[in-house]
Order: C-alpha cells, then structure tokens, then sequence
C-alpha cells in the first residue's frame, strides 16, 4: 500500500520550552486528522565508547485499526562500524 | 595444534570468502569511482546497487551483549520510562530471536524485529507519551536542573540531556513526520506558518511519471549516492522537499574529517538523512572515528520502503 500525498514534517526543537511549545501547537493543530495514515518519530544516537548508531523509528497508526485503536511499533537498527 | 585445526576448519573458508567479496567491491568502487561523472544517475544508483548486494555478506548470528545493551538502553530511555510497559515485560521481549547482521563492505548491521509499543493505544496517548516519557528522554530533568558553579542554570537542552544521555549523542535533531491518504490540508500548513515556530514542512513525492520512471527511487523526499575513495567524496544528493520542488546537487569534498563522512553516510544509508546538520556532528569528542577504512560506497535512500516495514507490521 503507498501513500503517495506527502505529508508534514517537523524537526523537534533544542530545547524542551521550544519542545512543549511544538507539541500543543501540534496536538491542538490536528497534526493527525482524518487523512493522516502514519505518524513517525525517527531519531538516530551515537555511543562513542562502542562505536555504535542507533537508529530508531516509531510509528504510530490508528487508521486501518477498528475505530478507537491504535497500534505503535518500534523499529530499531543498530549500526557499528567496522574498524580495521 | 588445536588452533591451526580450528582455523582450518572454521575460520579460513569463511575469511577467504570475505577477502574475495572486499576485493570485487574494492574493484568496482574504483571503477564506479573513474567512471562517475554525475551525467546519468539512475545508471549509477542501479549500478551500484547491483555491487552492493553482490558485496554484501549475510551473517546469521546473533547480537554482541554490546549492541543489546545499546538496543536495552534505548528502549528503556525512549519506550518505558517508567510509564505503561514493565522492565519485566521489556526484558523478556528480548529474548526473542532476533532477525541477524547484514555486513556491507564497512558497516555492520544489526535489524532488530520490529516491537509493538503497547503504551500507545489512541490519540491521547500518543500525545501523552510525546509530553512526558519521550520528552524526558530527550532533554534535561526541568524540576531539578543542574546548576553551573556560578549558580546558573544550565540551559535544558539535548546537549545536555535526557535519560538517554549517559554515554550516547544525538546526532541531528529528531524529526516527526506523517504519512497522509490525501493531500496535505492548506489550514494546516496556514496555522503551522502563522504559528511563531515555522518549521513544519509539508512535502510532496515528484510526479506520478518521473515515480513510475525510477519508482524504487520514488519513495521518500531524499536520495543520495555516496561514494568514498581515498579521502575524497563524491556525494550525489536529489532532495525533494516542498511541493514540486527538486533541488540537485553534485558535490566533491575532501574527506578530511572521516567521521563526518562516514556518519553523513550511515545516517543516509539508514534512512534518517532527515535528522543530520553539521553543528551537531561538530559535537567535541566527535569529530572523527578513529580506524575507520576510508572506502566505501553507499546507495542511499530515505524511502517510505521503510516506512512501508513499519506499516506492514502495524
């Protein structure tokens, strides 16, 4: 299945004023509405001590679900680079 | 004896396997290297493509303990946070069988089976866990800040941290985004222009005949090939951001920071080319990664394919 119309994308803030800010400016802008399949939460770490990246990626979908449910899954991918 | 044995037996074949695979995809990046003009992209990207997949080398094996603590770390930062979902719980879902190691020419990968987040189970929710678990995650503990010696606060922000800042940075900002059935709403982006933070970009996919043209390509709002020989870069980056609009941009650099670009291709390679700037791979301490092999080559899209993954497992 493809949604091919886009959608909204916001980098969060840097700092948690500015962040509280973004998210009731959101929730109370219907940033999920009738039209939106997928919301995505996608952030990547660093741990230098072990050379390795995470990168994770939440989504969170209630439109195909049976009205009122909601389902999020998790999805992480760790990468390490290889020193030589 | 005993270890001459066992590298016969065991170790020799499988490293002679490596060594052939590092040859060819030393070999065709050089080639692919002399041969990049930039003129036709789709003909490099699926070219590469094909090398890539014929360099890669399938592990079946299981995660270090380092990796799943990094992978427990984040989860309980990001997922439980005391809130919804037990420790108990969290640590008996990782003890399922994991998915394996995908080793590409100079990275190694570990895909981890996607998890359902019971927490998030209707609208409020989702809102709730953004206000408290993942916004204590990410930024500084607000109630009880820690003080500079002067007496002043220091500033709440990611640079200094959340729960998840121990040992680990963020690299980029983290972005949220959604997925829509239907046109972006106007009143939406009005509101969110008018609004004092202007940072919400409504994007749009190229058009119907340039996505049914290239449609492995024609997925996301960001393409982009990397290659790395010697200490020089080529990138090759398609950015689609805003509607219709479509910036190209061919770029050679000296790589004289080798961990920015070899981060700058992690992040693209796995799909977050969204959260990476500059000013935060210039965090100190994280300039470069040290012993990292200054050749590779990356095929590099940010594809709803992966957003796709999620979808299908929801």
């Amino acid at each position: 299945m493809r949604y091919d119309q886009g959608g909204f994308s916001v980098l969060l803030p840097e700092d948690s004023a500015s962040y509280d800010t973004l998210i009731s400016e959101l929730e109370s802008n219907n940033f999920y509405d009738m039209n939106t399949r997928l919301i995505l939460l996608e952030a990547t770490l660093y741990n230098p001590g072990e050379n390795l990246f995470g990168v994770l990626r939440i989504g969170v979908s209630g439109a195909e679900k049976p009205r009122g449910m909601w389902e999020c899954t998790v999805q992480l991918t760790i990468l390490c680079g290889l020193a030589v | 004896m005993a270890v001459d044995s066992m590298w016969r037996q065991r170790v020799m074949v499988r490293k002679l396997c490596l060594l052939v695979f590092w040859i060819l995809g030393l070999m065709a990046t050089l080639w692919i290297a002399v041969d990049e003009t930039g003129r036709n992209e789709i003909c490099t990207f699926s070219l590469s493509g094909d090398v890539a997949v014929s360099v890669a080398v399938v592990h079946l094996m299981f995660p270090s303990a380092d990796v799943n603590a990094f992978r427990q770390q984040m989860d309980v930062g990001i997922l439980e946070e005391n809130w919804g979902t037990t420790y108990e719980q969290v640590m008996l879902s990782h003890e399922q069988p994991e998915k394996g190691w995908l080793e590409v020419v100079v990275v190694t990968v570990c895909f981890f089976r996607p998890q359902v987040f019971s927490d998030i189970q209707n609208y409020e929710d989702m809102w709730t866990w953004f206000k408290s678990a993942f916004r204590n995650s990410l930024y500084a503990d607000t109630d009880s800040p820690r003080l500079f010696r002067t007496g002043t606060n220091v500033k709440s922000s990611w640079s200094q941290g959340g729960s998840l800042h121990g040992f680990n940075f963020w690299l980029g900002r983290p972005r949220l985004r959604q997925i829509r059935s239907n046109t972006c709403s106007f009143s939406l982006s009005r509101e969110l222009d008018e609004s004092p933070l202007h940072n919400a970009t409504c994007f749009r996919y190229m058009g119907s005949a340039w996505c049914a043209r290239v449609r492995w390509l024609c997925e996301d709002n960001v393409l982009a090939l990397l290659l790395t020989v010697g200490m020089r870069t080529w990138t090759t980056r398609q950015r689609i951001h805003g509607p219709q609009a479509t910036t190209r941009k061919h770029e050679q650099r000296s790589m004289s920071n080798c961990g920015r670009a070899l981060m700058l291709q992690l992040l693209f390679c796995t799909g977050v080319c969204f959260s990476w700037n500059y000013e935060a791979l210039d965090t100190p301490g994280f300039s470069c990664v040290p012993g990292l092999l200054p050749l590779s080559l990356f095929i590099c899209v940010d594809q709803c394919g992966a957003v796709q993954g999620v979808h299908d497992a929801l």
